[in-house]
């Protein structure tokens, strides 16, 4: 009897299936396409081209419209179509024509493709080339092509632009939740991972929810889980709980998903303001012992921005708010702590979030509160925090349907969302910006 | 029923009356003995039947084909617990096991009518339906349609939630009679939709819902035991939608994911 159960309990297991871990692979031309023999354009070239775009050919790919948002070196065009976005350059080629290219992604499926566009009609191309900055009208379209995967770009698609975008820099937050994409999506880029908060931005984000932990050497990292699971970091020695570990142990033994460090929150925020134009951090403080550390580090970072901003040279001045965000009871008891032992210190007071309701947000002076959207929209509670001089941002909504009964119900200021350039697009369309800056 | 399905089960009820009544019935006449037999020497006779098909055609099993007499009833309560892969919802490792009751109810003639329900609480599938058993020696097959509802609801941790969709599942069970122990390997495609979630007052549907949320392979032993009761386990493979394995609305990957299920329990 014993042998024959062995024997079956054996055979049941061979029914267990592992799950076949796809991964995708972002297309590229081969050679660095016609960018490499162009001549990119600047920053503020790349602002013309911001607006909302109807589609006259490619519908199949993006949809009817499209939001088309830039950031440094990059022109994104955001869809509602599966929360697609392309994430393209532009350059001047020497024949004066103008290359918009790159390629379009669906996150969460493993379809993706190259995309290849001109700037159309030929006189706004020869005003960029001649490095001026026109301003755009409906004239102004992109056309080219995209493809599927890596094969060469055959299928038509015309994006025309037809209006400005909506208010949305120092207005409405598109949160990246803890970088571009969820665990579950196919983006070449791990969650809370440098390379992931650098992709949230060319996919629709202004600021971004991470996720803060502490090292055993009291450094905060940025990690989600408590435990170094193998859902999330690779590694043979990289085992254990995220908290016995030194960070040298962690550099040493643990990479993300895709091969990245785990980044330091010193790290992430000096990349955040000198690499991006990410607007806002959202730092959920996952444990108590993160809040001190952590807002020291704001606490740093706001007198470098002052000295930034009040500095003779206009051109080095950044606009970028750090949150530490009052996630649980344990972590708001470690925030008082933080408080008292920062004044003591003659420090100024990060600022911050509150998550767990409007009227501790009020009570404790914070600048923001972020609700969790599966209590529903709460419009009364968003106006009652308007009110007292605080935004709102829900967390974290991904699916269509809801994110349009918030911005049309709640009209928050800003929502984490794994989907941004679904979210971007909707704001674009049916969202009202916000009156105030939510974060300082 | 076939003549011989029908002898066996003559046979089978023979024999839960009594085994040697059974053995008079379906073989040579018992050779005297000079001693009057016991209780425990009729326990201990071989039935003319495998436990196996005894139970398949009186009572019925859980999960093994089978074709229990006109209103026979069998009822178990049971738990499973799926291993879920903590990527699919942000990282969240807790997993609560489930717990499960089945009923079968015989019909006659091979088909049976048959209900399922499994709760953590938060999360809730009832279903009701029909099934058709046939057997051929130590094989059997059955086919089985069933109708329900999924719903959960949380209220509690921050959340005001709740998801509602019926449900569609057809099932196909091979069984093998191993005597005294029923091996079934079914397999079952989980339809379901359309799905309504709510928040708050909000009430909206899912992005990437789609009526094919998976299917399942499993893996049942169930062990007869002398009182007509059974205890089972099982094992096997679920490949679900995120949003039918975890409700709570986050997960809105359209991938299928693969995790194991295990499962518990007795039936009576």
């Amino acid at each position: 009897m014993n042998s024959k159960n062995a024997l079956l309990i054996a055979a049941a297991t061979v029914l267990l299936q592992c799950e076949q871990s796809d991964e995708l692979t972002i297309p590229q031309f081969p050679d660095g396409g016609l960018l490499r023999s162009g001549q990119l354009l600047s920053r503020d070239q790349l602002l013309m081209f911001e607006g909302m775009y109807t589609v006259p050919q490619g519908v199949p790919l993006f949809g009817e419209q499209v939001a088309v948002r830039t950031s440094p070196g990059t022109v994104s065009v955001l869809s509602e179509k599966n929360a697609g976005f392309s994430v393209l350059g532009a350059a001047c080629m020497p024949d004066r024509r103008v290359v918009v290219e790159g390629y379009w992604q669906y996150p969460m499926l493993l379809d993706a493709g190259l995309v290849r566009l001109f700037v159309g009609p030929s006189e706004f191309s020869d005003a960029l080339c001649d490095g001026e900055t026109p301003d755009p009208d409906t004239s102004f379209e992109l056309d080219g092509h995209f493809g599927s995967d890596s094969e060469f770009p055959r299928q038509p698609l015309t994006l025309r632009w037809s209006r400005q975008l909506k208010p949305w820099r120092d207005r409405f937050f598109t949160v990246a939740h803890h970088g571009a994409c969820e665990n579950t999506d196919h983006c070449g880029a791990a969650p809370n991972s440098l390379e992931s908060i650098r992709l949230a931005e060319r996919v629709g984000s202004n600021a971004a929810e991470l996720d803060v932990r502490i090292t055993r050497d009291g450094i905060p990292i940025l990690f989600h889980d408590p435990g170094l699971s193998r859902t999330l970091v690779r590694g043979t020695f990289c085992n254990g709980q995220v908290a016995d570990l030194s960070l040298a142990e962690l550099m040493g033994s643990c990479e993300l998903r895709y091969g990245e460090l785990i980044p330091t929150v010193e790290q992430t925020l000096d990349m955040m303001v000198n690499e991006t134009e990410m607007e806002g951090v959202y730092l959920d403080m996952k444990v108590p012992g993160a809040v001190l550390p952590t807002s020291r580090l704001v606490v740093k970072l706001m007198a470098e921005l002052e000295a930034r901003n009040t500095n003779s040279d206009p051109s080095d001045d950044r606009k970028f708010g750090a949150l530490v965000a009052i996630t649980t009871d344990e972590v708001l008891a470690a925030w008082h702590e933080t408080k008292a032992q920062l004044t003591k210190e003659g420090l100024p007071i990060p600022p911050c979030l509150a998550e767990k309701d409007a009227e501790t947000v009020i009570a404790e002076g914070c600048v923001a509160w972020g609700p969790t959207w599966t209590k529903g929209p709460q419009a009364d509670k968003v106006q009652l925090a308007r009110a007292a001089g605080a935004g709102t941002i829900f967390w974290t909504i991904n699916q269509s349907e809801f994110i349009n009964e918030f911005l049309t119900v709640a009209q928050p200021d800003g929502i984490i969302s794994a989907r941004a350039a679904l979210l971007f697009y909707r704001y674009q369309t049916i969202g009202t910006p916000p009156p105030i800056r939510p974060m300082p | 029923m076939p003549a011989h399905g029908r002898s066996l089960v003559l046979v089978a009820l023979a024999a839960s009356l009594s085994p040697v009544a059974a053995q008079a019935a379906s073989g040579p006449p018992v050779a005297a003995t000079t001693a009057t037999p016991t209780v425990m020497d009729e326990l201990s006779a071989p039935p003319a039947v495998s436990r196996v098909e005894h139970q398949a055609t009186h009572r019925g099993f859980t999960f093994y084909p089978s074709m229990p007499e006109l209103h026979a009833f069998r009822f178990a309560v049971g738990a499973f617990y799926d291993a879920i892969d903590p990527a699919v919802m942000y990282g969240f490792n807790v997993r609560v096991p489930q717990l499960s009751i089945d009923a079968r109810y015989g019909l006659g003639s091979g088909f049976s009518l048959k209900g399922h329900l499994n709760t953590m609480l938060v999360v809730n599938e009832i279903m009701l339906g029909g099934a058709y058993a046939w057997r051929a020696g130590d094989w059997s097959i059955e086919g089985a349609m069933s109708f329900g509802v999924y719903y959960g609801r949380l209220a509690q941790f921050g959340f005001d939630a709740a998801q509602l969709a019926p449900e569609y599942r057809p099932e196909i069970t091979l069984g093998y009679d191993f005597d005294t122990i029923a091996l079934s390997l079914r397999g079952s495609l989980l339809l379901m939709g359309p799905e309504r979630a709510r928040v708050g007052d909000t009430w909206a549907g899912l992005d990437n819902s789609n009526a094919f949320v998976g299917h399942s392979e499993m893996l049942f032993v169930e062990n007869t035991t002398r009182s007509n009761s059974i205890w089972y386990f099982g094992i096997g493979a679920m490949t679900t939608r995120a949003y039918y394995a975890l409700w709570l609305l986050f997960p809105d990957s359209p991938a299928l994911f693969t995790y194991p299920r295990v499962v518990a329990g007795y039936e009576f």
